[in-house]
């Protein structure tokens, strides 16, 4: 415990001076040292002062182990995104920070604070102790310095660095410290993340299912889930239909159950998603329906399902007056979100509906490179057959190649990512 | 509704392939390997495409 500190937060804060307060006790100079820490005091002179500012040892050492325990439990919450909880800490904590600042604590305090306005999304004070976390970072203890690894990788994350997002949090992994079975848990699950965000499936997998394990023997309920949902994704993504219909069963159960009002309608849309690669559209679009009606018309969430919709309607030749008006409404909320992805499809899909040659011209100039540029492999693989055959139709045998050569790369890309990854 | 009219492809992806296969040397295209080395412009592409991945910051 630093008691010097403590010493020197209720002086400043009762309005004495270093002489006011050493008057009688020990010199100025002496007072100094000990508040610095430089020095520690004998028993006698530390009684003295501590006296003098009406505290008791014993009572700051309890002190010290509460603001410990509320610390604990802020990340906790932080980690098991209990968002209530989370709000009702800050405030708890924000109320004693000028305290926290002069303990031992005041490392930890800043490297969670970080976490606390990172999930908040408030890019300015994410910026302010960034500064913080860089100046005081040369007195990180190596635990200290581990969780500092762990917030860097986040961050990495959040800003789609993925590939240096996992550099990282393998390193934080590596390190033999203990942090506690919620860092490594999480660790895992963001590795899961950012390898299916970079469409290393297999390697997402792997560490998905090591989070799963720690959020279940934790009852992280609310991680668990998310850690399914990736693996949802990544079922889907590698084909696996049975482990998907096996997982996506209990997943959409307990997600209406416990996250109605959360992710429930996002579970539907994955496991929907899940339903047309295997083409099962029926089936399919009852679930996008029931989504739809639950999501926020026009927010991200809503664009993607509302897409998958009238890409179904489109395979299976349901070209409605409802997917008209649909179709219409996808078109207007994309120029709102100044989305170009879906803006190159609401268009690709426009012209589809009256003639198949126009859409796959519109996708071949617009939709492919931008999905290419932008790693959207999978949907771009799904547009090739028709590009092919549009050129086979045509005699271009050229293009024909060119595009045959593409789907392969394509292809070869997914084996090697998904290599790399493991 | 105007009545749809789409022309029936007759080759299909399958025979593409195999006409591909057959015309094109099966080497690697160095210089598609380098196009697809691709930088993402942020704020252009949404996160994750058709699919929906779960929540990691404070959902409002």
């Amino acid at each position: 415990m630093n008691v010097g500190s403590i010493i020197k937060y209720y002086r400043t804060k009762k309005g004495l001076t270093q002489t006011d307060l050493a008057d009688g006790i020990c010199s100025t100079s002496h007072l100094s040292k000990i508040e610095t820490n430089m020095y520690t005091a004998n028993e006698e002179t530390l009684n003295m002062l501590l006296q003098r500012l009406d505290l008791r040892l014993e009572d700051e050492k309890n002190r010290m182990g509460e603001i410990e325990d509320l610390l604990q439990e802020f990340i906790e919450s932080l980690f098991a995104y209990d968002d209530e909880q989370i709000d009702h800490l800050y405030i708890q904590i924000s109320e004693i920070k000028d305290y926290i600042e002069t303990s031992e604590y005041v490392n930890l305090y800043h490297i969670y604070m970080y976490r606390y306005y990172v999930w908040s999304e408030l890019p300015e004070k994410e910026k302010e102790i960034l500064t913080i976390l860089q100046r005081i970072k040369t007195t990180f203890t190596p635990a200290e310095q581990n969780l500092y690894l762990f917030i860097q990788a986040l961050n990495l994350s959040f800003s789609s660095d993925y590939k240096a997002s996992i550099k990282l949090f393998k390193k934080f992994l590596d390190n033999p410290l203990p942090v506690g079975k919620f860092w490594t848990a999480e660790a895992y699950y963001q590795l899961a993340l950012s390898y299916s965000h970079i469409n290393q499936h297999e390697a997402s997998v792997i560490y998905a299912k090591k989070a799963s394990e720690i959020f279940e023997t934790e009852s992280n309920w609310k991680r668990l889930i998310h850690t399914q949902m990736i693996l949802g994704i990544c079922f889907m993504e590698l084909r696996l239909f049975t482990e998907a219909g096996a997982l996506y069963k209990p997943l959409v159960r307990n997600s209406r159950i416990f996250f109605r009002d959360s992710v429930y309608p996002h579970i539907l849309s994955n496991y929907a998603r899940c339903l047309l690669t295997s083409k099962e559209y029926s089936k399919a679009r009852k679930l996008m329906e029931e989504a739809l009606v639950l999501l926020g018309k026009g927010s991200e969430q809503y664009m993607v399902v509302l897409l998958n919709w009238l890409e179904s309607g489109l395979k299976i030749d349901l070209l409605t007056e409802e997917w008209e008006r649909n179709l219409n409404d996808f078109h207007d909320y994309s120029l709102n979100l100044d989305n170009k992805y879906y803006f190159y499809y609401a268009v690709y899909l426009k012209k589809m509906q009256f003639s198949q040659v126009d859409g796959i011209k519109y996708a071949i100039k617009w939709l492919y490179p931008y999905l290419i540029k932008h790693s959207f492999y999978q949907e771009a693989e799904e547009l090739l057959p028709g590009i092919i055959d549009y050129y086979s139709e045509k005699e271009d045998h050229e293009k024909v190649i060119h595009y045959y050569d593409q789907w392969r790369e394509l292809v070869k890309k997914e084996r090697s990512y998904n290599e790399e990854g493991l | 509704m105007k009545k749809v009219y789409k022309p029936v492809l007759t080759v299909s992806f399958t025979a593409a392939i195999l006409f591909a296969g057959i015309a094109s040397v099966p080497a690697v295209n160095e210089e598609l390997v380098e196009k697809f080395r691709v930088h993402v412009e942020k704020g252009e592409a949404p996160d994750s495409g058709k699919v929906i991945y779960p929540p990691d910051k404070r959902v409002s």
